[in-house]
This record gives structure tokens, sequence and C-alpha cells, in this order.
């Protein structure tokens, strides 16, 4: 009777375990039609945004590249940074990897790794951003620094000793040293 | 004599009495070396936080020197670690294309309960539906007349599969970010306070024990099957 019992017991495990592998291929067509969806749309609006440029790789839908404008009235204005993208399968419902390609002094990027330290990019995700409203955000960090969750130390303590000067004056010279083409 | 009592450490096969604790900051990402910590716990001398004690390093692992081939870094453990894989990758600074990020850092809202999603409305869109969102926010595909919708507390709307799908992971609303809790919209049978209060922690018990991974699939499979049948009854 236990017996028969385990037996449904493991049948039904087995089944929904099929079915578990079943869905998790269908998580990886839906982000691949959604990731569609922003490709088009990306294309779409490329004159509308002069400051974004996302691309995606040739072969593969999963991986892009973006080029950002600093913000002006940053120490990173006249720089671009590239921003490499990887976008995990089970995606709107989990973030897309975002870091820096380009050197980028900034107390929320990892000087060596440039891991971006983003609340939107870890817990306060939602499947309402895209990868172009990733990048806006990441602007917008550029421009408004968090001094209190510092990746990159040296960075943070300039600020949160009110060093703006000394700050503004490396981060400028990094943007000059990385993020802007080189001269004769 | 107090030395007896004092912890040896043994670096590179000489014993040393003097106690060196070394940590790992998560804050600045680097090592640190403190000889004794006060009251309060140990501070990082860089960023003047505190760190957990569970990322001391395990200095005795360097008995057996770890050299990576190319690079002169020495990786050193974390003692209580399972992901200390993780930190050597960080010290050591490889090339690989993306360090992975805590769970804990990725966790974000808990999911919401199986009845809180059941107890989402189930709306047929009309016109006026599409007039106040033209997109699912989850899959960016354009709403249809007539096409079946999920709408949360806060109004806003959904296809059914893509909305559940993120309540499973998460009990926020993607657009607004508003709790998606069970109790207003069910507005379940008024039994007594404390009959409620009871149920509510059963409840919490249950959804908990429901959500651990082989009983959940099984409910779901489970559920999924009974869906089908009344489906086809109908």
């Amino acid at each position: 009777m236990i017996c028969a019992d385990l037996k449904v017991v493991r049948l039904i495990l087995y089944l929904s375990w099929r079915d578990r592998l079943l869905c998790a291929n269908s998580d990886m067509q839906q982000s691949r039609a959604r990731l569609f969806k922003e490709y088009k749309e990306v294309q779409r609006e490329k004159v509308a945004d002069p400051d974004i440029q996302l691309v995606c790789d040739d072969t593969n839908i999963f991986k892009w590249t973006a080029l950002i404008k600093g913000p002006s009235e940053t120490p990173y204005e006249g720089g671009v940074f590239q921003l490499a993208f990887a976008v995990p399968e089970p995606y709107p419902l989990q973030p897309p990897q975002v870091r820096f390609l380009t050197k980028i002094f900034h107390p929320n990027v990892h000087f060596k790794t440039g891991e971006i330290c983003l609340d939107i990019l870890k817990n306060a995700w939602s499947p309402a951003w895209t990868l172009q409203s990733v990048c806006r955000a990441i602007i917008a960090l550029m421009a408004h620094p968090e001094a209190d969750s510092p990746l990159n130390c040296d960075s943070g303590n300039l600020l949160r000793s009110g060093d703006v000067r000394g700050f503004n004056s490396m981060a400028r010279m990094y943007t000059r040293l990385a993020a802007m083409p080189k001269k004769g | 004599m107090t030395s007896e009592y004092r912890p040896r450490i043994i670096v590179n096969g000489t014993r040393r009495t003097r106690t060196f604790h070394y940590f790992y900051c998560r804050h600045c990402s680097r090592t640190i070396r403190l000889r004794n910590y006060g009251l309060y716990g140990p501070l990082c001398p860089f960023c003047s936080r505190e760190i957990n004690l569970h990322d001391e390093l395990d200095i005795m692992r360097l008995n057996q020197p770890y050299w990576d081939t190319d690079t002169d870094w020495i990786t050193l453990h974390l003692i209580n670690s399972t992901r200390s894989n993780r930190f050597n990758h960080e010290l050591v600074n490889t090339d690989d294309e993306f360090a992975d990020v805590l769970p804990n850092e990725r966790a974000g809202p808990p999911p919401a309960s199986p009845f809180a999603i059941e107890a989402v409305n189930t709306v047929t869109i009309s016109e006026e539906n599409l007039a106040k969102e033209k997109v699912c926010a989850i899959c960016k595909e354009e709403f249809e007349v007539g096409e079946e919708g999920k709408e949360l507390k806060c109004l806003h709307l959904y296809h059914p599969s893509c909305i559940v799908s993120w309540l499973n992971i998460h009990n926020t609303c993607p657009i607004c970010r508003s709790e998606v809790s069970i109790g207003v919209s069910r507005s379940p049978i008024d039994e007594g306070r404390s009959h409620n209060l009871d149920n509510v922690r059963s409840n919490r018990v249950r959804t908990r024990v429901c959500s651990l991974w082989p009983l959940q699939m099984m409910f779901d499979w489970v559920h999924n099957l009974l869906d089908v049948r009344i489906t086809n009854k109908q």
C-alpha cells in the first residue's frame, strides 16, 4: 500500500519536474520575445535619445552593449562610456547584469571590475524597466553619486569628506584617460 | 602564562603569538588586518564601517600556498563561507565577465502567497482599460480588447501569465511597487477576530511549508492539472 503511494508520489514529482523544465524553456522564449520587442523599440527611438546607443550582439540576443554619454555639468562630460549587458534567461523577471567596460572613477562603480551598485539592478528590480531605461538610470547615477554605499572607496571617501574638488579632478582625469578619444 | 591561552597562528611555518585577524571588508572590497578589535566589534580602518565577523579570512590556509600561476596574488579563504570562491574571485579580479551578485542582495520583496495571487481580479480588457494602459509592462505586448487581464488593487493591468510569474517571485506591483497581499479584496468571512488571526497565522505557516521546492512543484502541478480538467469540462 505504502509502496504504491510512494510510486504515485514519485510519478507526480517526476511529472512536475518535467513540467518545470518545459516551463524554463518557455521562460527563455518569453525573454527572447521581450528582448526582440526592446530591440525594435530601440531601432525606432534611436533619434529620440542621443545620449544612449544600445546595440545587440549579432549572434546572441542575450548580450548587449551600450554607449552612453557622460551627463553634462559632471566630471564625466564629454566622455563616452561603454556598458556590457548580460541578460539572464528569466528576464524580465530577473534584472540584467550590467557593468562598465570603460574605466570610470565613481563611488558606485567598482574600479577594477566595472560592477555597478544600483538598487534597480539588485533588489529593487521591476520588470517594467527596460534595457534603455536601465541606461538612463545609470546616467542618472553618474550625475548623482551615492557616496554612502561605495564600491570604489577612494572615490566615496573623497566625496564623504567633502572634497568635491578632489573628486571632480580625479573623475575628470579618468574620463580623459579612458573615455575620450586620444588626441594626436 | 597568558600566552598559553592566546590563540596562536602559524604563518609560513613560524609560530606567532601575536594574533592578527584578517577580514574581508565588503564595503571597500579589500582585505584588512586588525590586531585587536574593541568593544564594538571590528571596524574597517579604510571606510570605518562595521565588519561582519563571518568575513574573517582563514589565514591558516596560507600554509599551503595558493599561488596563481600568472599573477602574484595570494588568495585567502573565508572561514565560514561556502561561497569562498566568489571572494577569491574578487580578490584576484580575474577577467571573468560578471562577478555574481550575492543572493541576498538580489532578494528584494518576498513572493506573494498563493492566496493573494488567486485573489487578484480577473477582468476582460475593454476600450477603457486600453486608454489607460496600452502594453503589459512585463512582456511589453499590446493588450487586445476582449482579452483576459489581471488587475491589481492599484488598478495596474497585466497579462495573467505575466503577473502570476512575477508574483510568484515578488509581491509588489511592477509599476508602482505597491504590495500585493491578501485581505482587503478578498474580505474573508468574519467569524471573530481571534479566529481570523489564527487563520492568517496558519495560512502563513502553510504557505511557508508549501513553498518548499518539491512540495510547491507538486502543488503547482496538481493545481494545473485540476485547472485543465475544469476548463475541459466547461
